[in-house]
């Protein structure tokens, strides 16, 4: 699997998947993301009980299905039709998978005793956050940030969504319910202190057959 | 080993392998657990990494002695059903009770991660035809 360079918009240049999400095998319990890619061609049979114990892995493994659920089966052709890497969609998606795979920082949840180090990784967060978007239709969360230091506890965090907005869906309605979802989601699920959630349409996407593909806004 | 006894007739102690034995498998049945992992491991550069499933037969659970202390990590995916910090609270409470029981008197720190949401408990998710 391959998509287009991203860093040199004229080479027309396909490089490895993995180059483009910058994972090494280490991030993913020794498997790389090409490897994701075939076990996912193949039904993920037989099974790997490495790759389905691995919460890396199942993170990687959940953002690529939810690029085919967007019918995105042929990543590849969409990405080689789209000569327009800097920032393209594709490019953006492929390489947040890379940053929700990792687990990133400790979110720490309050606890009574000193002796209890409760934590959610970044990581799971994010996942979350993205897994919450999904229930959203007419965006696609392309990148999120959490701004700010969650490492402490009480103080101030703003989330900034970056999403790709697919053609005729409509930001005056659909970003506030983002918004609320994702706000819901990091409430239930951990104890940052959320003041805010920002969202950036930095993409606007025309699924195949419907216009000359993704434009910038 | 974990001792529990020392006096001059002799000691008694709980191996520490079997103390992450039966908090794996009690720590499995707490609501809201869809699966256990190893922990995480702190970087300097990257935050934290999730540890490497290197021996599937190896309980999740980490148990280590120092002294009078005992300290469990442990890594959990969670059900997106059940609220996270409710998960982990009683994954808190569920290795102190462990380790107090088997090791009275130690001092005991617990480390428990959320490493991922799920919908359904793994049993379920992995064999989810694509």
């Amino acid at each position: 699997m391959a998509v287009m360079d991203d860093d040199d918009p004229g080479s027309g240049a396909v490089l490895p998947t993995a180059t483009v999400l910058a994972l090494e095998p280490a991030d993913l319990d020794g498997y790389s993301i090409d490897d994701l890619v075939d076990y996912l061609d193949a039904g993920c049979r037989p099974a790997n009980p490495t790759i389905d114990s691995s919460p890396t892995c199942q993170i990687a493994l959940n953002a690529l299905r939810r690029l085919r659920a967007l019918g995105m089966t042929l990543l590849e052709d969409e990405a080689a039709a789209e000569p327009t890497p800097e920032g393209s969609w594709v490019g953006a998606l492929m390489a947040s998978i890379s940053t929700d795979a990792r687990a990133g920082r400790s979110i720490p949840f309050r606890t009574a005793s000193e002796d209890s180090a409760l934590s959610v990784t970044e990581g799971a967060v994010r996942a979350l956050i993205r897994d919450a978007g999904d229930a959203v239709p007419g965006l696609l969360i392309t990148r999120s940030i959490l701004d700010g230091d969650v490492t402490a506890i009480g103080v101030p965090i703003r989330i900034r969504l970056e999403v790709t907005l697919i053609w005729d869906a409509r930001v005056v309605t659909q970003a506030p319910l983002l918004r609320a979802t994702v706000e819901r989601a990091v409430r239930r699920h951990t104890d940052l202190d959320l003041v805010a959630v920002d969202i950036v349409v930095t993409d606007v996407h025309r699924p195949s057959g419907r216009g000359n593909g993704t434009a910038r806004p | 080993m974990s001792d529990i006894d020392r006096t001059e007739h002799g000691t008694a102690a709980v191996d520490v392998d079997a103390l992450a034995t039966v908090l794996s498998e009690r720590m499995r049945g707490v609501d809201g657990v869809a699966s256990l992992h190893a922990p995480i491991i702190p970087t300097p550069v990257l935050g934290s990494v999730l540890a490497a499933t290197t021996d599937r037969a190896a309980p999740p659970v980490r148990v280590s002695r120092t002294d009078r202390s005992v300290r469990i990590a442990v890594g959990v995916s969670v059900l997106r059903s059940v609220p996270a910090r409710t998960v982990v609270a009683a994954l808190d409470t569920e290795a102190r009770d462990a380790a107090f029981a088997l090791a009275p008197g130690a001092v005991v720190r617990v480390a428990v991660t959320v490493v991922r949401f799920v919908d359904r408990s793994d049993d379920d998710v992995l064999r989810t035809t694509v």
